[in-house]
């Protein structure tokens, strides 16, 4: 049986490569990808520490079910702006919004 | 136990019922759309009744529910009573804006955003937080992106979204780093235990995941190094909503992270302690310094919610009963002094950006509205006969009570120079009284009925928080 330190290490990976990812892409669809593998990523780390708890309440996969359906409404709402976005200024960069600007 | 339960959440039954209402009726009958106002202005002013009720019998309903997952206390009820006010001022505000076209649209979403923080306010694990926090957050992207006659909505909407998305994740993996080390997500008890009773691998860990919590916490409340969307965002989005988005939210989580961390540092967590520090003189420092360099009023108060952000958390991190006092006050004087101001920017004009130099002489040509103006600057800067210099001055003295002197010398010598700003405007408006016409196209256009009504109550609401404050200042002599 695989140990859950083995698919928390793997969460914390997919954690960081999805957040450098988010960080250096310049198109908004990709950064929308880089959330939504945060979210699973998250999600995972959930399940096994669940696991490596033994918590008999199911705390971890109630947060992770919670996690797949924020990420749900998450992609709706970012897809919805992505696609205004692109019918109004014709662009699917982030490079015109400044991200790190204030 | 379950006709309690029903009793005591009945406000948020009414506001649920009223959404699922404004949406089936809107797709149905077209012809209902002028009415969604009416719709949520009644619904909130039922729900702020029943709140009301509710804290009357508190007895009997207060206590935790579901599972201990909310509570109900004098807190929660805060919480509502503010937000419900708030919400109301807001509705007026946007009477006219969003009368008929998204009326449904904006009005749901702004009651589903209404709804997100009593969860944030009143729940009780980790859980509820998150849930309640994109409860708030989803529909307040879509709210700023919205507005149809600003350019520049769409690309603040998606700024919001994006970076909002992301601290919301990575605050997400802190909480599954707290669920790791502490075997619980429940803060019904203290969700911090002693550091002496923790190995230090888990103590290493939970020092980790509490960074991971302050980066996604403090970019909501646009505490100091994440604050960086508010300004763009706060320019870009319809007034109304900044107005809401700047001070409601805020509150909210103000609130969730005292009930977090407010037993937290009484257990001593240095290293937790000295980063929220750092992060509340940051804030004060650089919002008040930042702010004094703006022309846009918008970014202006975008870079005062920093500064302010930067006080509030003097409460948190003093901790203790009287810090509590102090920073449910403060909240409330910062709720209607932010929410006015804006109201006054969102009555000057609202399709273009209304910088410092359009105050000139705004005394002599709208008096009321410059008095009104005015109130809301004194009151924001903490000038004595208002209410914000009871608030600062009910929390510099919780941080000197609490053995941080220096943290409360840093708020007062930045709230010295933050009168520097909101003065500008005040001696723009007063100091011109001399006969000069405004430049062509700056004279401001009918201030419609209902944004009055809500100018007027915020003056009226900055006015008598002020006067609740004196036995507060009096109290502490």
């Amino acid at each position: 049986m695989v140990p859950p330190i083995a698919f928390l290490i793997l969460g914390a990976v997919v954690f960081l490569l999805a957040m450098i990812g988010f960080l250096t892409r310049r198109s908004l669809v990709q950064a929308l990808m880089c959330l939504e593998l945060m979210t699973s990523a998250v999600a995972l780390t959930f399940l096994a520490l669940g696991r490596a708890l033994g918590d008999r309440s199911m705390t971890g996969m109630v947060f992770a079910t919670f996690c797949m359906v924020i990420s749900a409404a998450e992609i709706g709402m970012g897809l919805a702006l992505v696609l205004l976005y692109f019918r109004k200024h014709g662009s699917t960069s982030t490079d015109d919004l400044d991200l790190m600007k204030g | 136990m379950y006709l309690n339960a029903w009793l005591a959440w009945s406000p948020e039954i009414v506001l649920t019922l009223a959404w699922a209402g404004m949406l089936v009726c809107g797709a149905l009958w077209p012809r209902t759309h002028p009415y969604m106002r009416h719709a949520t202005l009644a619904a909130l002013l039922i729900a702020l009744g029943l709140a009301g009720l509710v804290a009357a019998n508190a007895h009997s309903l207060y206590g935790l529910y579901f599972s201990e997952a909310a509570k109900l206390d004098s807190v929660t009820t805060f919480g509502r009573l503010l937000f419900g006010s708030a919400g109301v001022l807001v509705v007026l505000a946007s009477w006219d804006v969003h009368g008929e076209e998204n009326a449904v649209e904006f009005f749901g979403l702004f009651v589903l955003s209404l709804l997100g923080e009593v969860v944030i306010v009143s729940g009780q694990n980790l859980l509820m937080l998150f849930l309640g926090i994109e409860l708030l957050a989803l529909p307040t992207y879509a709210l700023i992106a919205i507005h149809k006659t600003r350019a520049r909505a769409i690309a603040a909407g998606l700024k919001y979204f994006l970076l909002g998305m992301f601290a919301s994740v990575v605050m997400l993996y802190g909480m599954a780093l707290l669920y790791g080390s502490l075997g619980t997500i429940s803060y019904v008890h203290a969700l911090f235990p002693d550091p002496s009773h923790l190995s230090a691998a888990r103590l290493g860990v939970l020092q980790f995941a509490f960074f991971f919590l302050i980066l996604g916490l403090g970019f909501k409340v646009t505490a100091f190094p994440f604050h960086f969307w508010s300004p763009d965002v706060y320019a870009g989005g319809s007034t109304q909503v900044v107005a809401y988005i700047s001070t409601v939210p805020k509150v909210a989580i103000m609130l969730a992270i005292f009930r977090i961390l407010g037993p937290a540092f009484s257990t001593g967590y240095p290293i937790a302690k000295w980063f929220l520090i750092a992060i509340a003189v940051l804030s004060m420092v650089y919002g008040n310094i930042v702010a004094l360099m703006q022309d846009d009023v918008r970014r202006m108060l975008a870079y005062s919610g920093v500064a302010n952000t930067g006080y509030m958390l003097i409460a948190i991190i003093a901790g203790g009963a009287d810090s509590q006092a102090a920073l449910l006050f403060f909240l409330v004087v910062y709720t209607f002094g932010n929410l006015g101001a804006f109201f006054v920017v969102l009555g000057m004009g609202e399709d273009r950006h209304i910088t410092i130099g359009d105050f000139d002489g705004l005394a002599r040509r709208y008096p009321v509205l410059a008095l009104a103006m005015g109130c809301f600057l004194f009151s924001l800067a903490g000038t004595p006969p208002l209410a914000g210099f009871f608030g600062k001055f009910a929390l510099f003295k919780s941080a000197v009570a609490h053995g941080l002197p220096l943290l409360a010398l840093v708020g007062l010598v930045t709230t010295v120079i933050s009168v520097g700003y909101y003065l500008k405007i005040a001696s723009n408006m007063y100091g011109d009284l001399v006969q000069r016409d405004l430049p062509e196209g700056r004279a401001i256009e009918r201030i419609p009925v209902p944004l009055r009504i809500a100018l007027v109550l915020a003056v009226t609401a900055t006015l008598v928080t002020g006067v609740l404050g004196i036995p507060l200042f009096l109290g502490a002599l």
